[in-house]
């Protein structure tokens, strides 16, 4: 008897051995065996999952740390109908704190999918009201977004940020990689034990431009102003420092508004002081008379017959008056605009000599500027294919070769500078996250005329204005400058009605702090940049010398100015 | 009789029962569940801990992301309120008008001093020797003691008042 109990025992702890031994085999197969990869995968996605870090992208401040690009938190709202108990209770609250319908709510309640979408983008007031209610099958995930404090204001050099978080235009795009940091896919937990944390992520660098919001607000509100009143289509204000290259403001109309960039037309994200080149007109004589000046075919009191016009490669070239002015001065060439002059200057030059000289002062080749989209505008030579004798003539009182405002204010600004070309810029400073601090530091691009000649040109320049008493003068401030009204080409030839008005010019002459260059495109009260673009020039610079704490250089003037 | 010999007695008395040895079976067993009850209870004490601290990580990384999205909306809505524009909206509605040129009195400083022109300061004198590493246990052991017995004195002092020094009101 009791050896048969003791042999069915043993033949039991044999069956368990056994068994148990199969399943310690099989849980040893399953740890260290050739499947244990594959294992490990399967039980890993059951509890990890990657994300997708986008590190705080990089704010953009003026000179003066004005906050103009920052980042802001929008919210998706959504609902899973199957998660919700008491769709009444939710949909009356929902209703309450969104505003939106009681019976659509419960009608998207009703709904067989999985998820529906509520709103997107929510504004942040809602998402977070939403979030507190704590709703079952309610879902609240924020959405990162660019935010542009001041609107439209200088969108043209902010540029925007897309909905795949990448930037485009102006600084957002030029400087995209700095600003948007180290994007990285962090592996996350969701067990407790094993949360790490976040994963370490490098934050884009905050930039500080040179432009400042005061004097960028200035230029906007002159610009919408003159369109007003002249009737003009489009237009461009630009304000540098000559001796830094510094852009002070740089307004276009009609602008975006960055923070609806979707909503928006996209031909208006082109910024045009930088990729619309125009035929600069009679502005571009400043240039003409600095080369004849640098290469001495002329002096300051040099003169001239003008004969009301000139045959030049079998084209006539009239002055705008289609007038004879005689015996005529340089200074007067310039304050009366006459183009025969110019075309003769030209001619004494030469061509290879004159167009040399234009290169010199920057036209023909995009200046290297830190912003997406820069253009170089067209300035065809002896050689190509497509230049003709009577450019020369044409080419030295602006027509027949295109630039951005961009480069005429840098040429004209090198006069300012004593002939120096300084590349123009727009950060002056990048910011680190961890707080290091890199200045941008000028850079000079060569010289495009020698000390004396800029001296000479900026006094023939002033005295231009006063013997003209051009309506861009400024009361107390000795200003050099030059006006433009240029034709528009058309196939054929150029439209008699239409023109491109514009002024550029510098000041105080005895210590330049800003060039500013006015553009207005086809206005109608008057087709001529002395009746339109240079009272505009007038009104701004007499409140950029405010702003800008810059003495007046005359005050003799400005007492005796009612 | 045999048992009654002494060699009898002391093989009786030192011979290992049977009860003895089950004991002892008994007791390894039970030393050894208690071990690992014991190392079993120490690790399910210290998993929870550890899985108690990650969902407080996980609980405070939630908060910290919403209070920098709560942090970036305020940024961003002083931006918006100190932007340029609503400014000088608000200084108009308010009737401010901007300065112009008659607005503005320049005043010349002919006295006004010269700008100073900054001279960076000279950097400190650096000996061109570094003196050597001649630290024994010895007198490592030396300067330990010598700041114990400081410590001790200075504990003496405050402690039983010898040579205390008035109160700074008297």
């Amino acid at each position: 008897m009791h050896e048969t109990l003791s042999r069915r025992l043993s033949f039991v702890s044999a069956i368990l051995l056994i068994l148990v031994s199969l399943i310690v085999y099989r849980l040893v197969s399953l740890q260290f065996g050739v499947d244990t990869a594959y294992f490990a995968l399967i039980a890993q996605s059951e509890y990890r999952y990657q994300v997708l870090i986008r590190p705080p992208r990089g704010e953009i401040y003026d000179r003066n740390e004005v906050l103009l690009a920052t980042n802001t938190v929008e919210y998706e709202i959504g609902m899973s109908p199957v998660l919700i108990y008491d769709r009444e209770g939710t949909a009356g609250a929902l209703a309450e704190v969104m505003g939106l319908p009681y019976d659509e709510l419960l009608e998207d309640m009703s709904s067989p999918q999985p998820y529906v979408l509520l709103v997107r983008p929510a504004p942040a007031a809602m998402g977070q009201a939403v979030m507190e209610l704590n709703l079952d099958g309610i879902s609240v995930t924020p959405i990162s977004r660019r935010f542009y404090p001041h609107g439209a204001m200088a969108s043209h050099v902010l540029g925007f940020v897309g909905y795949d978080d990448e930037g485009y235009y102006g600084i957002e795009g030029f400087y995209n990689e700095i600003l948007k940091g180290e994007v990285t896919v962090g592996d996350q937990s969701r067990i407790p034990f094993e949360a790490t944390g976040s994963e370490s992520w490098r934050s884009g660098s905050d930039l500080r431009l040179t432009i400042v919001s005061e004097i960028q607000y200035l230029a906007e509100d002159t610009l919408a102003r003159a369109l007003e009143e002249t009737g003009a289509q489009s237009g461009t204000i630009l304000v540098l420092d000559p001796r830094t290259g510094e852009i002070l403001a740089m307004a276009n109309r009609p602008a975006f508004d960055p923070n609806r960039f979707y909503s928006q037309d996209t031909a208006l994200f082109t910024n045009p002081a930088i990729s619309d080149p125009y035929e600069p007109g009679s502005t571009l004589k400043v240039l003409t008379m600095a080369i004849a000046l640098e290469t001495g075919v002329v002096e300051p009191d040099s003169t001239y017959e003008d004969t009301g016009v000139i045959e030049i490669g079998g084209i006539e070239v009239y002055n705008w008056d289609r007038q004879a002015h005689g015996v005529t001065t340089m200074t007067d060439l310039l304050g009366k605009s006459l183009n025969v002059g110019a075309a003769t200057l030209a001619l004494r030059i030469g061509p290879r000599r004159f167009y040399a000289g234009l290169e010199d002062f920057g036209l023909g080749e995009p200046l290297g500027i830190d912003l997406q989209g820069e253009v170089g505008g067209t300035l065809r030579q002896p050689g190509d294919a497509d230049w003709h004798e009577s450019d020369l003539a044409t080419n030295s009182f602006g027509q027949g070769l295109t630039v951005t405002p961009l480069q005429l204010a840098v040429a004209v600004g090198a006069i300012a500078n004593e002939g120096l070309i300084v590349q123009p810029h727009m950060v002056s400073q990048r910011i680190a996250p961890d707080g290091t601090v890199t200045d941008f530091e000028p850079t000079v691009l060569g010289r495009a005329v020698s000390q004396e000649t800029a001296r000479q040109l900026s006094r023939m320049l002033a005295n231009a204005l006063e013997r003209e008493a051009s309506a861009a003068l400024v009361p107390g401030y000795t200003i050099a400058g030059k006006t433009g009204t240029a034709e528009i080409p058309i196939p054929g030839g150029y439209d008699p009605d239409r023109t491109i008005a514009s002024f550029v010019g510098f000041g105080p002459v005895s210590d330049p702090r800003f060039v500013v260059l006015i553009r207005l495109d086809q206005p109608t009260s008057s087709r001529w940049g002395s009746e339109t673009a240079a009272p505009v020039f007038s009104y701004f610079v007499s409140r950029l010398v405010v702003l800008m704490e810059i003495p007046p250089d005359d005050p003799a003037a400005l007492a005796s100015t009612p | 009789m045999a048992d009654h010999t002494p060699e009898d007695w002391f093989r009786r008395t030192l011979r290992q029962a049977p009860w003895r040895t089950q004991t002892q079976t008994t007791s390894l067993v039970l030393a050894v569940v208690v071990i690992v009850l014991v190392i079993g209870a120490l690790y399910l004490a210290q998993a929870s801990r550890t899985a108690a601290i990650g969902r407080r990580l996980q609980e405070l990384e939630a908060r910290r992301q919403t209070l920098e999205q709560q942090n970036a909306q305020l940024r961003a809505e002083i931006a918006a309120l100190r932007s340029v524009p609503r400014l000088i909206a608000e200084a108009e509605r308010m009737g401010f008008h901007v300065a112009s040129q008659q607005d503005v009195e320049y005043l010349l400083i002919t006295e006004a001093p010269p700008p100073v022109e900054l001279t960076p300061a000279s950097p400190p004198e650096i000996s061109g020797t570094v003196p050597a590493y001649d630290e024994t246990l010895e007198s490592w052991l030396s300067v330990q003691l010598k700041a114990f017995r400081e410590q001790f004195s200075d504990l003496l002092q405050r402690t039983f008042g010898a040579g205390q020094e008035p109160p700074p009101d008297a």
